[in-house]
């Protein structure tokens, strides 16, 4: 096992090259640039200058030279500085963070707790009125385009009956309170947009655990179970649970990315300061080292989920064992 | 006291829109404590669906009718609760495919101690495993800490069928009822199996109900034996050779075991199929298969008789009618 993950930690970093080499052709073959898309309209800057600047950046030297030169920094932790502010890529990551992990931890639990109750006692109570009505309200969130829906709701619930903030993660007068009070302001804050991602994430994993559940309740050894006179409430919630919640594992394994990546469009509607805003502005004024280092920092952590739920699946099951 | 008592026990299936499927129709036995009885039929004829009513682990399809009576308690009328109480304690059950009967996540020792704990209220783990190993050993398992650790995948057929039985027995049930308990073993392992179970039948004085389509294994191991054809019982008696039974069905199960010292090079076959049971007919349902159908079979349906359902049956000791 300890050889296993050990050889797939390795495999990570060939992967993880042929990722940022085609992110780092994908974004200096974009037509424009850094110098051209920033400076151009500019008729304070001469052609002279935006030459200096593409020297001075080391955007004249040929691709590849580029490329081994960040690589170079990279494969010491060194993501380099903002072309913008030129504040390091690491700091400017780490102060949007926050926001996101916050937001997408808290709806990611709430997606998982609810998506497997609905899912358990769906399976439990299947084709009643109780599991149509859930297939429909979870199909309703997984089809109505969140967006939509945050916008939507902020006018009921922000602007017609003005009981929830609008957007922001603090109120304006957040610095003036205490610690608890700061809390509770952001828990109000965080109300809407959970509501939003965990709606729309519902359908996914009930459905996912609805059916893995009826699956391990109609298997030969959940009859020899009750052949074995158990407690009904063991059998259900212990033996075929156990067996039904192996395929949550790997969906958790694949929503890790997402944890740290944050929407762009969910945050700019709700003035989210996450990961999602800071990936697309730097995109929009090709900020070279921040687009690599969100591009890099989300695929490392896709190539890590993936093995850490391969592990977890390992633990859980005892019929997979790795070489 | 006759330790389990069935008395006029019917089953259906709703199958929505294809009607309604009579699975057993009207059984009814009576079986003495520390007795043997094999039921014995082809696919079809019910005898599943009976092993599975004697502590109602039914389809949700079902409807069951009648009683079955276990030390005079009427499980078929039994909540949830009750049926917990009955299960494992009275009567332990063994089924088919023993991969599949075990739970694939949990280790044996979990398995085997989760039964215990629910019924007999033992939660020292001391207590637990020197249970768990005695009950291993009693089965007959050779390297019983390897398997007392071990999950089912990790076992064979043979240690899989074992262990269930170890766990049908932890609580000691007077009634072991085994569903064709050596279908999916090969054949040298059946051997072990059916020793197995000859063992603790004698060293537990248990009321041994075996559920199979192997007449063989069912003269091997029981001393009476119930045949059952379309639902219904068709034969019950004591029966050691093929002059023993007086069915025609019973005497064409005989025939068609093959014999190693005849000169024969295919295997011979009842004509036809198990009727499917959807509605009630007025005539004997063996009659299209039957070798000594006359006039009577078409006519109505034969009642039990001295142990034979059959308007012709052929006579105890002799080989012809």
């Amino acid at each position: 096992m300890k050889q296993y993950i050990l050889k797939r930690l390795l495999l990570i970093i060939p992967v993880l090259i042929g990722i940022t080499v085609i992110t780092f052709a994908i974004v200096h073959l974009t037509p424009g640039g850094f110098v051209r898309s920033n400076m151009e309209m500019n008729v304070k800057v001469s052609p002279d200058s935006m030459e200096r600047l593409k020297v001075l950046y080391g955007l004249d030297r040929p691709l590849y030279e580029q490329y081994f030169k960040w690589l170079w920094r990279f494969v010491r932790f060194d993501f380099g500085e903002s072309f913008i502010d030129n504040r390091p890529v690491l700091d400017k990551v780490l102060e949007r963070l926050p926001a996101t992990l916050l937001l997408n931890i808290v709806s990611l639990t709430v997606i998982f707790f609810l998506g497997i109750i609905i899912g358990v006692t769906s399976a439990l109570k299947r084709n009643s009125f109780y599991d149509r009505f859930m297939t429909l309200f979870t199909f309703i969130g997984y089809s109505v385009p969140a967006f939509w829906l945050a916008l939507i709701l902020m006018m009921v619930f922000a602007v017609k009956w003005p009981i929830l903030p609008v957007s922001g993660i603090t109120s304006f007068n957040f610095d003036m309170m205490s610690a608890g009070e700061q809390a509770l302001d952001v828990m109000w804050h965080l109300i809407l947009p959970v509501f939003i991602t965990a709606f729309g994430g519902l359908a996914y994993i009930s459905r996912y655990v609805k059916s893995s559940m009826i699956e391990s309740l109609t298997q030969q050894y959940t009859i020899a179970a009750y052949a074995k006179g158990l407690p009904e409430n063991r059998i259900i919630y212990k033996n075929a649970l156990k067996n039904s919640l192996l395929p949550v594992i790997t969906l958790l394994g694949l929503s890790l990315p997402g944890l740290i990546g944050g929407s762009f469009i969910f945050e700019t509607i709700f003035a989210w300061p996450g990961m999602g805003r800071l990936a697309y502005e730097s995109a929009m004024t090709f900020d070279y080292p921040v687009i690599m280092g969100t591009v890099t920092m989300a695929a490392f952590l896709t190539l890590l989920g993936n093995l850490i739920a391969d592990i977890s699946y390992a633990l859980v099951d005892p019929r997979i064992r790795y070489r | 006291m006759s330790i389990i008592e069935i008395k006029s026990l019917s089953v259906d299936y709703a199958l929505g829109q294809n009607g309604v499927l009579h699975a057993l129709r009207n059984v009814n036995l009576e079986v003495n404590a520390g007795e043997s009885i094999a039921i014995v039929g082809e696919s079809g004829c019910g005898k599943s669906t009976f092993a599975s009513s004697l502590v109602k682990l039914l389809a949700l399809n079902s409807k069951a009718a009648g009683q079955v009576l276990i030390d005079g308690n009427d499980v078929l009328a039994m909540t949830n609760r009750e049926l917990e109480a009955i299960r494992g304690v009275k009567a332990g059950t063994i089924f088919q495919d023993p991969a599949a009967s075990l739970n694939p996540v949990f280790s044996v020792k979990e398995q085997i101690e989760e039964t215990i704990t629910a019924h007999l209220k033992v939660r020292d783990k001391v207590e637990l495993k020197q249970r768990a190993i005695k009950l291993l050993e009693e089965t007959g398992i050779k390297e019983t800490q390897r398997v007392y650790e071990a999950y089912p995948h990790q076992l064979s057929g043979g240690q899989q069928q074992r262990v269930m039985t170890a766990i049908a027995l932890s609580c000691s049930p007077k009634i072991l009822i085994a569903d064709e308990p050596t279908t999916a073993l090969d054949v040298t392992v059946q051997a072990q199996i059916i020793a197995l179970l000859k063992r603790l039948k004698k060293e537990r004085n248990l009321t041994l109900i075996l559920i199979t389509h192997d007449l063989h294994l069912a003269l091997d191991l029981c001393a009476r034996i119930i045949v059952m054809y379309a639902g219904e019982v068709v034969e019950d008696a004591e029966i050691k050779s093929e002059t023993d039974s007086k069915h025609p069905y019973t005497r064409a199960l005989f025939e068609i075991i093959p014999d190693i010292n005849e000169d024969r090079h295919e295997f011979s076959v009842i004509p036809g199929e198990v009727p499917e049971l959807k509605t009630v007919m007025n005539e004997c349902y063996f009659r299209n298969r039957c070798v000594k159908a006359g006039k009577k079979c078409s006519e109505s349906h034969p009642e039990m008789e001295n142990g034979v359902r059959c308007f012709y049956p052929y006579t105890k000791g002799r080989l012809k009618a």
